[in-house]
């Protein structure tokens, strides 16, 4: 990637021979430069985004500060803004900010598929996702890995091929947190809701996956169709 | 700002960089319910390039080497830092990559067989014969390789998006005579060696534009692994088969050559 003259040619004593010079060269293409900078590193930042969302991982400030040179604290935020308004204006993603201190984004799909068109959410990844993300909420939110390779393996998906995918991809994904249970032996793990989850997919969403499971509809769920009606009142007032 | 078929599209599109221009057609009756013919489809794209400007992403077309159907293809228009820190390849499994991209390149038929690829990882350290299986499969889920009877080749979208890589891994690749656009799957004038495209040339009557010699036939007698154009006219015809230029309809319909008028349209 080739940049015409990246250094700031600034002269930073605004000198009277300066100031009366007409059209100083460098000086009428400086501006022009850092415009054309700055918006090929939006568009490095748009496509970092776009290719981290097809692998749902976060994207994580730092990382975005070290993909170009020139990319400073200062123009950071102008950067994202652009790119920002850019993902929503353009494909229809909201970007979202988790914990400003350390700073990692996803971006929200808010485009709604027509239904002829098939799309990634349909993927067996996709529903191993839902069939976990559901045995944990029905769980009351914590459930122990015996429990959920039993679960995948009743319905056809051998837990020796999916392991993988939720213990690693899922969890880099935000979609699910795993922790040791202490003194366990062999050790074990018990999952919970990852922040993504969190904001991705409500209760009602998951609990209406979970009724079609069990053919039970979602209001005779008790104690968690109360927790996901509390949560839909909750976003109504935000 | 992009209207919601268009988000509709563009987010299909991420998914699916490579569409046919029948899928096209599909894809914009799902998102406008309603049929797309022609005009409607160019305009679309048309109107999702300008959108795309700002990311430096462009829909490209080109004519698919097989079969001479268009193809459109998502592509990155830079060489971007974004894309090289997020390779969805290995090490290992790039190595591999490249070496068919390689032969791929090298070769007349524009192809490699799928057996020598997987056989290729004994070259390839830390990769094993089910690791260049597993590869092989996620090049052609992700849209940059075909395999056809055993025989793997470059999609559209590689060549729109990969030619620069191409053109480094051979310095004897060049552009087809006729359409000015890459040949990788070529057949030489046996009279002056100018390489053109099978349609290309076709549709020339298999008069050589720079020698202005006529062929006998497309079948190139050194090179004995090409499929000749009579084993290929016997094939029975299914969706993946090479639809075949016949000398009866004058050749093939959307001008790969301003050269000639053409008597078919």
């Amino acid at each position: 990637m080739s940049r015409r003259g990246s250094s700031q040619k600034q002269s930073s004593e605004p000198s009277q021979r300066n100031q009366s010079q007409k059209a100083n060269a460098s000086q009428l293409k400086q501006p022009a430069e850092e415009i054309i900078d700055l918006d090929r590193m939006v568009a490095e930042v748009i496509q970092y985004f776009l290719i981290m969302e097809q692998k749902k991982f976060p994207v994580k400030r730092n990382d975005i500060m070290k993909l170009v040179p020139g990319m400073s604290a200062k123009n950071f935020k102008t950067i994202i803004a652009k790119a920002q308004t850019y993902l929503d204006d353009v494909f229809g993603f909201l970007l979202h900010e988790f914990d400003e201190k350390s700073g990692h984004y996803v971006l929200l799909n808010q485009v709604i598929m027509p239904e002829n068109l098939p799309h990634q959410d349909l993927s067996e990844n996709n529903t191993i996702l839902f069939l976990t993300l559901s045995a944990i909420f029905l769980s009351e939110g914590c459930i122990g890995e015996d429990e959920v390779w039993n679960m995948l393996d009743i319905l056809g998906y051998k837990p020796e091929n999916h392991k993988k995918l939720v213990t690693n991809d899922f969890v880099r994904q935000l979609y699910i947190n795993i922790e040791v249970i202490p003194q366990s032996d062999p050790p074990k793990m018990n999952f919970t809701w990852g922040e993504r989850a969190t904001i991705e997919f409500t209760k009602k969403e998951i609990l209406a996956f979970a009724a079609k499971i069990y053919g039970q509809p979602p209001e005779q769920f008790g104690a968690l169709w109360n927790l996901a009606e509390k949560e839909d009142k909750a976003r109504e007032a935000n | 700002m992009a209207s919601d078929q268009q988000k509709q599209i563009l987010q299909y599109l991420l998914y699916k960089p490579l569409v046919s221009l029948k899928d096209l057609e599909k894809i914009y009756a799902a998102a406008y319910e309603k049929q797309g013919r022609g005009e409607e489809i160019r305009d679309l794209v048309r109107s999702l390039n300008d959108l795309l400007k700002p990311a430096q992403l462009g829909i490209k077309s080109r004519l698919c080497e097989d079969n001479n159907e268009e193809y459109f293809a998502l592509i990155n228009m830079i060489e971007s830092e974004a894309a090289k820190h997020t390779s969805e390849f290995s090490p290992a499994e790039f190595e591999l990559f490249k070496w068919i991209m390689k032969e791929i390149v090298s070769s007349e038929s524009g192809s490699v067989s799928s057996i020598d690829c997987i056989n290729q990882s004994s070259y390839i350290p830390k990769l094993t014969k089910t690791d260049a299986q597993k590869a092989l499969d996620k090049f052609l889920d992700s849209q940059w390789l075909n395999e056809r009877e055993g025989e793997v080749s470059l999609t559209v979208r590689a060549l729109l998006e990969l030619e620069p890589l191409l053109k480094k891994l051979d310095e004897d690749l060049q552009n087809c005579k006729i359409c000015n656009k890459l040949a990788v799957k070529k057949v030489a004038c046996p009279d002056c060696g100018a390489k053109f495209h099978r349609y290309c040339i076709s549709r020339l009557k298999l008069k050589c534009p720079a020698c202005h010699q006529v062929w006998r036939s497309l079948e190139d007698e050194s090179t004995p692994s090409q499929i000749s154009l009579s084993q290929t006219l016997s094939q029975t015809s299914n969706p993946s088969t090479s639809q075949v230029p016949n000398r009866r309809n004058g050749g093939v319909r959307r001008g790969r050559s301003h050269m000639e008028s053409d008597d078919s349209e």
